[in-house]
């Protein structure tokens, strides 16, 4: 049974501006239709093969990304989507923004662009599919990246 | 006795990380507590490191869904630091572009919300048709998403004969199938079931909460700034504000249904009076002093406030975005919700946290 | 450029601007967002309200040190942005709604005041 085959994904919006996310989405929709490729989109990460990532990390979602990542069970691939999430993009210099998602946690394929059209998106979702594909034969782990705790305060 | 659930950042609903303490009391919320943080970028500090011009781009990116109106109303703000004259066809493609992100955004918001209560077929149909509305957005601006039509002066495409003929193909084939999903919206039983009498807010209520946009218009306030703000223009093309009584999400979902139906009617007639002429003029020097822009977004009402301090970099720009004004009225509507229907509700106002936080 | 200047009605004691609010509640007017900005070490704000359409402004200036009143006892809606404010500019607010102090968009870890 090849895992590529029926890989399922979930997106995870970090610190993006909305456009890569409605982008993500409508690549799911009718007229780009992912779901040729047997790609599903899934809402909890312990059914999820794929991790589509949009946007930068900042202070306070970094352990929300990790923590998603942790739970995904393996072999798993990262997909960063847009600008964003490649780098920091445009955002890179904000006061609140650590940078691109490679900071936090491993990532294996990035998607260019401001905002990446569908096309692209697919395109970065088929690369992943061999990179998971050869993960799956050569047993690799991802490794699980600690939390550091005191991130994310009690709040009123 | 309460239990406290946590709603978000991650759900499976939401594309978006909101994250909500609701206090439950058997399946019932009794009380909620929104927690924001998580898109916080921190643009309004920004602004030191870039130009006028260029913080445009910047406030295209505060959202991407209502990208075009956030650079339009931010262009606005800086042109009455100048008190510039903005050539007429320049502020008709505003507009037209203006509209077209509209469009965009409610179908999307629309198709979202079906999915929200598990109509997953009307979610792709939405979704189909807002391809057709990108498709000529992307014709005039070069972007699918990001529009960047407006800057400083003016704007920075022109229309062409072509465009204006797709334009005119879209709103045509388009009108048809809005008809189509509104009758699913409006008349199907089972969507009726799920959304007529859910957190219902009084027109007194949303007037006094402060709240923007569809969510005011649902319950009978007839508010929207594109009757009679700043940007007059609106008045010339005949613009009527939509309004629902009903207050609750049924009523929201029928404003937004009929503000698509009047953005086509904007389109149509912007292009029908659309004036020959320049698209932008040359501005020369740094602003000074201080001025409030306001226009409707797709979400509300979104007010800029600049101020120039004569160099090259703003000294304060404030974004009050529609979604931070609406976000305190889900402290109203959330309680005496269901546990299952919090997704529908949250959805009603049309989150947009990339907006609220910036 | 003196004519670019918004109108604000200037407002002198904290005691005058909870007044003056109450009474334009009392109007009808809706609070729309309030403004705040740097000046002479202390801090500006610009009250923003809106009733048909059309705007009405106060100015009230924060003395260095001083604890600015919260609005949120009048209209709920200014929670969020006065918890804002508390966040980027590291003012305190008296007798805020909710409040998140000083965390509602920043965490221990991430830059203090960054706009102050």
């Amino acid at each position: 049974m090849s895992l590529a085959k029926s890989p399922w994904i979930i997106h995870v919006n970090c610190n993006s501006c909305n456009g890569c996310d409605i982008e993500v989405v409508a690549c799911l929709t009718p007229l780009y239709d992912a779901e040729r490729f047997g790609v599903l989109n899934i809402g909890t990460p312990k059914q999820a093969d794929i991790m589509v990532v949009t946007g930068s990390v900042n202070y306070k979602n970094v352990n929300v990304i990790k923590n998603i990542y942790n739970q995904i069970p393996d072999p798993k691939v990262v997909l960063a989507v847009g600008a964003c999430a490649s780098t920091g993009g445009i955002f890179h210099n904000c006061y609140n923004v650590i940078g691109g998602v490679d900071q936090v946690i491993p990532v294996d394929a990035y998607v260019p662009g401001c905002c990446p059209r569908p096309e692209a998106i697919l395109d970065g979702v088929v690369a992943a599919l061999s990179i998971l594909e050869n993960k799956k034969k050569g047993n690799i782990k991802g490794k699980e990246v600690k939390l550091k705790g005191k991130e994310v305060p009690s709040n009123a | 006795m309460t239990t406290v659930i946590p709603f978000g950042p991650q759900h499976p609903v939401l594309p978006e990380p909101v994250s909500l303490k609701l206090e439950i009391d058997n399946d019932v919320v009794v009380g909620a507590l929104p927690s924001l943080g998580y898109v916080h970028r921190g643009l309004e500090k920004f602004i030191d490191t870039k130009d006028y011009n260029q913080t445009t781009y910047i406030c295209e990116r505060i959202c991407g869904i209502c990208s075009a109106l956030h650079g339009i109303t931010y262009t606005k703000a800086v042109e009455k630091l100048f008190d510039a004259e903005i050539p007429e066809r320049a502020e008709y493609i505003r507009v037209i572009v203006g509209e077209l992100n509209r469009l965009h955004s409610h179908l999307l918001w629309l198709g979202l919300f079906a999915d929200g209560f598990g109509f997953e077929s009307l979610f792709y149909e939405c979704w189909k048709y807002r391809e057709e509305v990108l498709d000529v957005a992307e014709r005039i601006t070069g972007n699918r998403v990001i529009h960047s039509i407006s800057k400083v002066g003016g704007v920075s495409r022109d229309l062409t004969k072509e465009n204006i003929d797709m334009l005119l193909k879209m709103c045509d084939s388009l009108e048809p199938k809005i008809k189509d999903i509104e009758k699913v919206f409006v008349n199907n039983y089972t969507v009726k079931q799920r959304l007529v009498g859910l957190a219902t807010m009084s027109k007194q209520l949303a007037y006094e909460a402060g709240t923007a946009g569809p969510t005011l218009r649902g319950s009978g306030n007839a508010i929207d700034v594109r009757e009679t703000a700043d940007w007059d223009i609106y008045k010339d093309l005949g613009f009527k504000t939509a309004v629902a009584k009903e207050g609750d999400c049924y009523g929201r979902t029928k404003v937004r249904i009929d503000e698509l139906y009047e953005s086509i009617k904007l389109i149509r007639n912007a292009i029908s009076k659309l004036p020959n002429g320049d698209i932008a003029t040359p501005i020369k020097g740094f602003p000074t002093g201080e001025a409030i822009m306001r226009t409707e977004q797709p979400r509300g009402e979104v007010v800029y406030y600049v101020k120039g301090n004569g160099t090259k970099n703003l000294e304060r720009l404030k974004v009050r975005t529609p979604t931070f004004a609406n976000i305190p009225s889900l402290l109203l509507m959330l309680p005496g919700v269901r546990l299952a229907d919090v997704p529908i509700v949250v959805l009603t106002i049309d989150p947009c946290i990339s907006c609220t936080e910036r | 450029m003196l004519e670019n200047t918004i109108e604000a009605t200037e407002i002198k004691s904290s005691g005058e601007l909870l007044k003056t609010i109450e009474g334009l509640k009392s109007d009808g007017y809706r609070y729309s967002t309030m403004i705040c900005l740097k000046a002479n070490e202390g801090h500006d704000f610009i009250y923003v309200f809106e009733k048909d359409n059309k705007l009405k402004n106060l100015r009230y200036f924060v003395k260095p040190g001083e604890k600015p009143k919260s609005v949120s006892g009048i209209y709920l809606c200014a929670l969020l942005i006065e918890n804002e404010y508390q966040d980027l500019f590291g003012l305190t607010f008296e007798g805020l709604a909710i409040d998140y102090k000083g965390h509602l968009y920043l965490t221990p870890n991430s830059p203090k005041a960054p706009l102050a």
